[in-house]
């Protein structure tokens, strides 16, 4: 008589495995016989089945203690259980395992062993680890190691046990495993030598018993040996740090706020953002619109925050320093935005650094193109000001290409340079009377007006384009006295590069837009502009810009009254720094072409990032590029490489769980009224009050990143979760089982289910 | 012709019973004879069996169901084990006196004294030995298969007209699987005649009634008939073994008892059941090392084998009997005692009798057991002198102490055998920290008890006392005792019984409904997952209409369970206790705000816990929270509470998700067509319209008058 002992857990179909085999050998003229464990079967537990084969009929019964063969249906059990329990020596062990019989480590010398991953073949079979299809693999592996029943015996049987595509995939499991167990057979040391049993003497067990069958002993069963899958952070990113182009750790930011820790938050934002006071009024903030929260309610407010914790970096206290005590200097052309944050990330890593900037005064597109009812001047002067604390020096009425040129920075001793010059060549309309009088480009409008010069407005003022540029230029005609100002734009509203913000406000501010119109010609009288000749459009098929193509309405041209008319319709770099000879390449869209992943040039020691490499595009790209800059230049003085960022996965609305979240409304900033503001160039944002802005970081959801909301430590049903502060979230993985129910129910998706292969 | 399977000993049973084509059927699941009840079940459902088949609230009711169907003159069959087997000891006392032939097929385990003992000994059958029953043991699936079928021959035969238990060993028989010859129906037509009864029987065209009982005269000799008939049906027992063997070709010794080489013997073992089997291989080792010995097994307990025992006894010098029950305070099992009582005034020469305690509670019996015992009986027979009458295998050396209070850290110590997943784990948690240290917490056996309060073997899974695994009738009548004990004691600790929907809806209503009206004072917390989940996922009066379980799974006569579920918590609103409330694992607070308000009260408090299975329900165990939310959310759950006889709905959804969302989920739930969900949709709105106007209104219950 054989006997044999399976491994598997409860709840999978072990002892079908056995019962199969018992029908099989009956085909084969054999007697059989099997059974579970005498127990109650729990999921998940490491349980035990048994079958004994005879050439005459088995009668006795009972558990099998010293078998001849084992099957190890589930692979991870020898890790927590001794599976050679009782096993005889020079018997057989059969394991599911992805190993080579010979790699198998055995507590008992065997005369054979096969091995078949039989987790691979159902995962080929099925997709997953279906466990039926594992068990039928191990059935085939048990044929082709022991060779004790036929492998077509075995199939019949399965065959009248089950139908359809299941009856199909577990003949093609057994097939498969059959062919793919590898056996090793081994020589098997002398065996120990059976002594002669001497006078029969009974059997004897010593017990202590409790009076009254009481139980004081505690449980000790560590039942984590059930688990085929553990808890684990999945670490994905949040949409708010996907979506912002310098990848600024939103998320953690807002719970630093949250706890009250703010300087902390100011540390951790400007990590990848330097000027927070200044993105938290002007940015596009795509972060909002990624923001998972628009799903249920509302967007959390986030440029509100990022402006408040600006706000307060600003106003704290800062130790100035002289100049930076590296040796290796940088130079930067170009104080904007991209400019200021290469210096900052520079400096920072004690790099003296010296920016250079043309214009009168330092800010760029920050200082020249934005107005101050936008971004005030107090706050982009005292962000300036906290860069140069930091010890960096900023030149200005500094040009390149006139005053300074790359070639002689190297001289001067400077070791890399970065150009940032953005793009601040406004373009031409190409149509007839741009010349006239009282035609002004946009940006240079603007730029007029923050450099502090006399700027004239007319009565009747008529902006061309979409832009934030073109808004802006209307608001501030308006607030400069022009009685009526109204914007014509070639598409419509949707296809309006501006932000949402503004265009709402423009609109607030009584500034007509009139969508689907464009400029044929400017009407002049004397050599002064009067009026211009528009025609309507309709849209047609995207560009490449990925918008609709304004297509002219033929027959529909009409004429507007102007005595102002402001072109902005969009902004070029000057590249006339570039000589004939230079390495540097400009692309055919007027830029610079640089390396995308280090910014390089081409040109040894020589980056370009922001504008004058995108073409006009947003602050916030700016500042990456910046950052970015700053990066490459320290690891190329360095001779490092510039490390690889592994890209996470975005965690979605779908990985919440949203039923755990109440719907709060959106703190909105208050405003100066609309009549009231079009006669300053006062600030109309308020921005958010703290215990506005503590109120609002609380509807973050906290995408990804384990709070200690201690719902998966209220839901475990054993309790073996610990949420305390002082640990952290933490498992007892002795005990964890691997429902899932933490990782099912966590309010934002923090956690994940890893499969123990 | 004859098909051959591999079956487990349950199921050979289930087939059996199939060819027999009994026409009611009434069983209650208890491990381990429900996978009989799941065949049978299953048969029903696809059609093969043309049969009534009740799902019955308990053992008592059970037998009572099948022995009155048996009075209406159809062929009946039941099942049951140990405790079941206790539970419906009245209905089992009561049918021999009518004179039925009801087959009843009883999975041998012991009756726990106390504890939950799910084992196999035959101490559940030897307690029912002298009612009148024919008690035959089997010891293989085969035989259990054929003694089925000879059971209603026998029992049906006029000589007899008397109840008959097939004994099958717990787990050594029920769930081991071997091949099994299944007879054709046509044989087993021919073998088994009509059942015709021509005695008591309730039929219009017949009329006749019952009478309770006669004079004391009368009643005594309704015994001596009894008693007669039953010792006669041995000439019917072996009559009908024969016949099988000339039918079939399967023989049982001579019906009474089977002899292994006993011709020549010296010294006999006598068995019965499964251990016989090793038994065997223990006297064909013997005997090839030419010792002289045998192997009686008793396969007729009832009646008793007097006439082969005193054969034997004649022949042999030594006759050793394996007992695997205990008779406590006599200090031998019952075979040992009727074989010597048999022999004592037999005259001239006859055998010396000894006996072994063995194999009780599931303890192995070896082959080298059997070697000890023979060679013990042998000893005997050389010295002619008995040193030890009654020996225990294996021999046991117990020391008992007293035990000694242990101060628990943990209110619930982890590493239970739980699921994972299980909500019932989560309620015992929440109860236990909501109630704190100052708790007495009693349990009834089900899930909740036995794996999600309790530890591995013999060791405790909670901090405070308790009282687990309380046979299911019980736990509120033992909440009661605890409660009055702790009262006179002048402690104010609080009492607590958990228990799921069969245990305090099904079988331990009466004590549940008892404790209520009496307004005994403990909390009672009912973990309602809509099934018996412990014993394998039978329906219980909770279990929702079309939810498939193993006892009514869907066929092409059946799809799911054919009535709506009961409402426990309105039922036992009007008891008119102090407090009723409902509440859901997904909504914690409003859970734990119920507890503590229910732990400051007084009397009976009663909150129903909604509380998913993935086990159960098939659905993944991470749903677990998910799908209890979905409940509340559909509105198949309604969260309230209860006091005074005013109804307050505590969770309000915003808005009613559709019903599918919920079933979708489950597994139990796969089968059900367009037309059954809308039914359940209709169902759902209906009872939701209903709660907001009882709310408005007030839900007023009656005032009880006179």
């Amino acid at each position: 008589m054989k006997e044999v002992v399976f491994y598997a857990r409860g709840g999978q179909g072990a002892v079908t495995v056995a019962a199969v085999l018992v029908a099989a050998f009956n085909i084969e003229g054999k007697y059989a016989q099997a059974f579970p464990f005498f127990g109650g079967e729990r999921r998940g537990a490491p349980v035990k089945a048994f079958l004994r084969i005879d050439d005459k009929p088995v009668t006795t019964r009972g558990q099998i203690y010293k078998p001849d063969c084992i099957v190890v249906l589930d692979s991870k059990l020898p890790n927590s259980m001794n599976v050679f329990d009782g096993l005889k020596q020079g018997g057989i062990g059969i394991f599911n395992s992805g190993l080579s019989p010979s790699d198998i480590k055995l507590k008992v010398p065997l005369s054979k062993v096969g091995a078949v991953d039989a987790n691979k073949i159902a995962d080929t079979i099925f997709g997953s680890m279906a466990i039926p299809f594992t068990n039928f693999a191990m059935l085939g592996a048990f044929a082709a190691t022991t060779g004790w029943v036929g492998l077509e015996s075995i199939i019949e049987v399965s065959k009248s046990k089950f139908t359809g595509n299941a009856a199909k995939n577990n003949e093609k499991a057994t097939r498969m495993a059959y062919e793919l167990t590898t056996v090793a057979s081994f020589t098997v040391p002398e065996l120990e030598i059976v002594p002669i049993p001497g006078p029969l003497v009974a059997r004897k067990v010593k017990l202590e018993l409790l009076l009254g069958m009481a139980v004081n002993k505690e449980s000790t069963a560590k039942t984590g040996s059930w688990r085929t899958r553990t808890p684990l952070f999945a670490n994905m990113v949040p949409p708010c740090t996907d979506g912002c182009p310098a990848g600024i750790k939103i998320r953690d930011y807002l719970a630093l706020v949250e706890e009250g820790k703010l300087a902390e938050a100011v540390q951790l934002l400007q990590e990848d953002n330097p000027i927070p006071a200044i993105t938290g009024r002007v940015c596009y903030h795509p972060c909002e619109g990624a923001c998972n929260r628009k799903n249920f309610d509302e967007p959390i407010a986030i440029h509100s925050i990022e402006r408040f914790v600006g706000d307060h970096a600003l106003a704290s206290q800062k130790a100035a320093i002289e100049t930076a005590a590296g040796e290796n200097k940088i130079a930067i052309i170009g104080s904007g935005p991209a400019g200021l944050s290469a210096a900052y990330y520079l400096a920072k890593k004690s790099y003296p650094v010296t920016v250079l900037e043309a214009l009168p005064l330092a800010g760029g597109m920050l200082r020249v193109g934005i107005p101050e009812y936008r971004l005030p001047r107090n706050i982009l002067d005292s962000t300036i000001d906290d860069i140069k604390k930091l010890g960096v020096a900023i030149k200005t009425g500094v040009a390149l290409g006139k005053d300074i040129t790359i070639d002689g920075l190297f001289e001067q001793g400077y070791k890399a340079v970065f150009i940032a010059t953005g793009a601040h060549k406004a373009q031409g309309l190409d149509i007839p009377g741009e010349n006239a009088k009282g035609v002004i480009k946009g940006i240079e409008f603007l730029r007029d007006i923050n450099l502090g010069k006399k700027v004239k407005v007319g009565k009747k003022t008529v902006v061309i384009g979409g832009g934030n540029v073109a808004i802006d230029a209307a608001r501030s005609a308006l607030r400069l006295g022009s009685k009526e100002v109204s914007i014509i734009y070639r598409r419509t509203r949707e296809e309006m590069p501006a932000r949402d913000e503004e265009i709402s406000a423009c609109e607030a501010e009584g500034i007509e837009i009139e969508y689907l119109t464009a400029p044929v010609k400017i009407l002049e009288k004397d050599g002064k502009a009067v009026g211009i000749e528009c025609m309507r459009m309709k849209l047609g098929k995207p560009d490449e810009s990925g918008r609709k193509s304004p297509l002219p309405v033929s027959g529909s041209e009409f004429a507007i009254d102007a005595d102002m008319v402001v072109p902005a319709i969009g902004q070029t770099p000057d590249l006339s720094f570039i000589g004939k000879d230079e390495v540097i390449k400009i692309s055919t869209s007027g830029t610079l072409v640089v390396n995308a992943k280090n910014l390089s040039t081409g040109r040894t020691g020589v980056y370009a990032g922001g504008d004058v490499v995108n073409g006009p595009a947003t602050v916030v790209d700016a500042i990456a590029a910046g950052k970015k800059a700053a990066l490459t230049i320290d690891a190329a003085l360095k001779g490092e490489q510039l490390p690889e960022l592994a890209k996470g996965k975005v965690i979605e609305y779908a990985d919440l769980n949203v039923d755990y979240f109440a719907e709060a409304p959106r703190h909105v900033e208050a405003e100066i009224p609309a009549g009231k503001r079009k006669s300053t160039f006062r600030e109309v944002s308020a921005g958010l009050d703290e215990p506005a802005v503590m109120s609002e970081v609380k509807r973050c959801f906290h995408c990804g990143a384990c709070n200690l909301c201690e719902v998966c430590s209220t839901m475990c049903p054993e309790g073996i979760l610990s949420t305390r502060k002082e640990t952290g979230w933490k498992p007892d993985l002795d005990q964890c089982k691997g429902c899932g129910i933490c990782a099912n129910e966590c309010p934002r998706g923090a956690l994940e289910m890893v499969l123990d292969r | 012709m004859s098909d051959i399977k591999a079956l487990t000993g349950n199921e050979a049973i289930a087939y059996g019973v199939r060819l027999a084509k009994p026409k009611v059927i009434a069983a209650y699941p208890i491990t381990p004879q429900t996978t009989i009840v799941e065949t049978l079940a299953n048969f029903v459902a696809d059609g093969s069996l043309k049969a009534q088949f009740v799902e019955s609230e308990g053992e008592h009711g059970a037998i009572f169901t099948v022995m009155s169907a048996a009075l209406t003159g159809v062929r009946v069959f039941t099942g049951t084990s140990s405790q079941g087997f206790a539970y419906g000891y009245e209905a089992i006392a009561y049918i021999p006196g009518r004179r039925l032939p009801v087959v009843m097929a009883v999975a041998n385990r012991p009756i726990s004294s106390p504890g939950k003992a799910v084992e196999c000994d035959h101490s559940d059958t030897m307690t029912g030995r002298d009612l009148g029953w024919l008690q035959l043991y089997v010891a293989s699936n085969q035989e259990a298969l054929d003694t089925i079928i000879q059971a209603y021959r026998i029992a049906e035969d006029q000589k007899v007209l008397l109840p008959i238990m097939v004994c099958i060993d717990g787990f050594y028989i029920t769930h081991t699987t071997e091949m099994v010859q299944v007879p054709d129906q046509k044989s087993v037509d021919e073998f088994l005649p009509v059942y015709e009864p021509r005695h008591v029987v309730l039929d219009v065209c017949n009329p006749m009634s019952l009478s309770g009982g006669g004079t004391p005269e009368e009643d005594m000799g309704y015994e001596y008939i009894k008693n007669e008939a039953l010792i006669q049906s041995a000439d019917v027992i072996k009559q009908a073994n024969t016949e099988f063997a000339d039918k079939f070709g399967r023989k049982y010794g001579n019906g009474l008892v089977e002899l292994y080489n006993c011709d020549d013997a010296d010294v006999v073992l006598v068995t019965m059941g499964s251990m016989s089997g090793t038994g065997k291989i223990a006297v064909t080792e013997m005997r090839a090392e030419g010792k002289k010995v045998g192997l009686v097994r008793v396969r007729s307990f009832r009646p008793f084998p007097k006439e082969d025992i005193i054969a034997l006894a004649k022949k042999v010098k030594v006759i050793a009997v394996v007992d695997r029950s205990i008779s406590r305070g006599l200090g031998e099992g019952p075979c040992v005692t009727e074989v010597k009582s048999t022999l004592y005034n037999l005259e001239g020469e006859k055998a010396h009798v000894i006996g072994f305690t063995a194999g009780l509670h599931s303890v192995e019996v070896l082959v080298s057991d059997f070697k000890y015992m023979a060679d013990k009986a042998f000893k005997v027979a050389q010295t002619g002198k008995i040193t030890s009458e009654i020996e225990w295998i294996p021999n046991l050396e117990v020391t008992t102490k007293n035990p000694v209070p242990v101060q628990h850290e943990k209110l619930l110590i982890p590493g239970t055998t739980a699921c994972p997943g299980c909500g019932m784990a989560l309620v015992v948690r929440t109860v236990a920290e909501a109630m704190g240290k100052n708790t007495v917490l009693v349990e009834n056996i089900g899930c909740g008890a036995w794996n999600a309060a309790q530890g591995m073997g013999s060791m405790t899974g909670l901090g405070m006392p308790s009282f687990p695994s309380m046979p299911l009738p019980s736990g509120s009548a033992c909440a009661t005792g605890i409660s009055l004990g702790l009262k006179e004691k002048g402690q104010d600790t609080k009492v607590v019984l958990l228990g799921g929907d069969g245990s305090l809806g099904d079988i331990g209503f009466t004590a549940l409904s008892g404790a209520a009206e009496r307004n005994s004072d403990f909390v009672c917390v009912t973990e309602d997952n809509e099934a018996y989940a412990n014993t394998g996922i039978q329906r219980s009066g909770a279990t929702p209409q079309y939810a498939w379980t193993t006892t009514t799974p869907v066929g092409a006569n059946k799809t799911g369970k054919s009535t709506p579920r009961k409402d426990m918590p309105l039922i036992m609103a009007a008891h008119r206790i102090p407090y009723v409330a409902t509440a859901s694992l997904a909504y914690p607070e409003d859970f734990k705000r119920k507890l503590e308000k229910a732990k400051q009260m007084h009397g009976f408090r009663y909150i129903h816990v909604y509380t998913p299975c993935p086990t159960s329900w098939r659905f993944p165990p991470e749903k677990l929270i998910e799908v209890s939310r979905l409940g509340v959310t559909t509105g198949i759950f309604t969260l309230y509470e209860i006091e005074d006889g005013k109804l307050k709905i505590t969770v309000r959804p915003a808005k009613f998700k559709p019903v599918s969302d919920y079933l979708k989920v489950q597994g139990r739930f796969s089968h059900l067509t367009a037309e059954e969900i809308e039914a359940i949709q209709k169902d759902v709105d209906g009872a939701q319209a209903q709660m907001q106007g009882w709310e408005k209104s007030g839900l007023s219950l009656p005032v009880a008058t006179g």
